[in-house]
């Protein structure tokens, strides 16, 4: 096909710029990375095999890529034997695809990012082993030697600071 | 992609120590499937908005943590890279080595000779499905499938059939010229099975002259010859009847989950895997009954519609057009969930439908379309409407999304 190099560039640059907004959708009702790679990889081989010559613009094939990894997600879950009740919290709670207010979200998501940049090194310390590693307080209290009490202390400063609630006195 | 506004704070609780337990819980949700499905938290998340609302802050928080993080995100260059369609790239093909594809291919031509009877059977089952895909198709008890629509009249002739064209619709008939009725009848009962592909709807006139529309993506199986003492036939999906009358030989059409009686009557019957089941009298009267030992029944008088849920037949007063508008080329709902309808197109013009929003199924829609037209135009009556707007992603594939 003559323009098989055009359509490699193209499906390049969708997968690019998806990718991690894909994953991060799968990762957020799977809880497992691994497999929120490989589903959203199967859903751009969806695309692939269904669109050789051309990829479609990205108005369809944006939340067509939601769907796939959506179904794949709730057929991971089932395999998985996860309550009916968390498959439907996810298609109610989880599966909603604003295209409107994206910008709006990367514009928040860089705020939130500065946020975590400037937090105190103990506290994105705790931050990171609740938030990132799904550790317990206790857990943490012990790895860490603090106690349980200044944990809760330094969750509830970070998560004002992401909230971007300053208070005077801080 | 969340629901989740970070300038609509109202349903977040103020961080007190009262919310220090629910953030702990909520914490504990994320990076454990088997936390965030338990009862307990979806309990906890159905308790308040504010729940939800501190779980998706966390979500949005563990991804913006990540970022930070730069370890956690996956590496998408990397992955682009093990996705790579394009043959001469893909790091898989430059590592392949010779030895490991001489053994491939030897391990393929000895389980290929190891499955060859079967391959041929198989072959032969998937030659058939690509024939019903596409064509009307009749299946004899020990015979070639025959496609009645690419009529070979040798073929059809030799069940002692026909076909011809009666208006919008392609018809088998059944019924024999009474010469060879005399010279056919000695000869023995056989059963067959009209297969209607998606996109297509057929009519079948039985041997009795009663005659049968058969809807898009459904099959009846029937005999050459019914019995004497009464006419059976089975249907699965959607089919129009108009019984010839017999009061000696009562007509019942059986289906997955009842049974319909009859000695002379026009009646609608549904009876897709998917879905409700329905039977819809439009003249006459029906015998409905379903369970074991046909434990349910009903009777239906003209312009009631029988749906059987869970063995339990239920009867109500319908406007009988919405059920058999179908017949002369229409969809029509008065009143109906966009799932409904979109399962009744798609179904049709065989698209598969996926939905953007779960909400959206259960819109209601008042919607009337020539089934004659495109799937374009149907979709673009849908969406006038204005509360959806329905999008095709590629010719087999439609997605479903809230109007903007």
């Amino acid at each position: 096909m003559p323009n098989q190099t055009t359509y490699r560039k193209e499906l390049e640059r969708l997968f690019k710029e998806n990718y991690n907004r894909l994953y991060f959708f799968a990762f957020n009702i799977i809880h497992d990375a691994e497999n929120a790679k490989d589903i959203v990889s199967d859903a751009f081989q969806e695309v692939w095999e269904n669109h050789r010559d051309k990829v479609p613009d990205n108005q369809l094939i944006v939340p067509f890529l939601h769907v796939c990894v959506r179904n794949s997600c709730l057929d991971y879950l089932r395999r998985q034997h996860v309550s009916q009740r968390y498959e439907e919290y996810v298609l109610h709670n989880l599966s909603e695809m604003d295209d409107h207010d994206l910008s709006e979200r990367e514009e928040r998501m860089a705020k939130v990012l500065k946020s975590i940049e400037a937090l105190p090194l103990q506290t994105r310390n705790v931050f990171k082993r609740c938030f990132l590693d799904g550790k317990k307080y206790k857990e943490v209290s012990d790895e860490m030697n603090i106690s349980v009490n200044t944990i809760k202390t330094h969750i509830i400063k970070a998560l004002k600071s992401l909230r971007g609630e300053f208070s005077k006195e801080d | 992609m969340m629901k989740l506004n970070p300038d609509r704070e109202d349903k977040l609780g103020k961080l007190d120590d009262k919310h220090e337990d629910d953030l702990e819980f909520a914490l504990q949700a994320l990076n454990h499937l088997e936390i965030a499905s338990s009862e307990k938290f979806q309990q906890w998340v159905d308790e308040s908005d504010s729940h939800q609302a501190l779980y998706a802050e966390c979500l949005f928080y563990r991804e913006a943590g990540l970022a930070a993080e730069g370890a956690g995100l996956p590496d998408v260059e990397q992955e682009w890279m093990k996705f790579d369609p394009s043959p001469e790239q893909t790091p898989t093909s430059r590592k392949r080595s010779l030895p490991t594809w001489v053994w491939t291919a030897a391990a393929a031509i000895f389980a290929v000779a190891l499955l060859f009877p079967w391959l041929l059977h198989r072959n032969e089952e998937m030659r058939l499905a690509k024939l019903m895909e596409k064509h009307v198709v009749l299946q004899t008890e020990n015979g070639e499938p025959i496609v009645v629509d690419q009529a070979n009249k040798g073929q059809i002739e030799s069940l002692g059939a026909q076909t011809h064209q009666s208006g919008r619709y392609g018809v088998l008939n059944m019924r024999q010229s009474a010469s060879k009725v005399k010279l056919m009848s000695a000869s023995t009962s056989n059963t067959y099975t009209l297969n209607i592909p998606k996109g297509k709807a057929y009519q079948l006139l039985l041997e009795d002259g009663t005659e049968v529309y058969m809807n898009t993506g459904s099959k009846i199986i029937f005999p050459n010859h019914f019995k004497s003492d009464s006419r059976v036939v089975e249907i699965e999906g959607e089919a129009y009847f108009k019984v010839t009358k017999d009061p000696n030989r009562p007509f019942i059409v059986k289906t997955a989950s009842f049974s319909t009686k009859v000695l002379g009557t026009e009646f609608n019957i549904r009876a897709y895997p998917q879905g409700e089941s329905n039977v819809t009298l439009v003249t006459g009267k029906v015998l409905v009954t379903s369970g074991e030992n046909e434990a349910n029944q009903v009777t239906l008088s003209p312009g009631q519609n029988a749906t059987c849920a869970g063995g339990q037949l239920l009867v109500k007063d319908v406007d009988v057009e919405n059920y058999i508008a179908w017949k002369d080329g229409y969809f029509f709902f008065e009143e109906a969930s966009l799932e409904d309808i979109m399962n009744e197109i798609s179904r049709w013009y065989n698209v598969r439908v996926e939905y953007g929003n779960e909400n959206l199924r259960k819109l209601k829609f008042k919607f009337w379309a020539n089934r004659e037209s495109s799937f374009q135009d149907a979709v673009v009556l849908l969406n006038q409407v204005g509360k959806v707007d329905v999008r095709m992603v590629s010719p087999g594939q439609a997605l479903v999304m809230p109007a903007k």
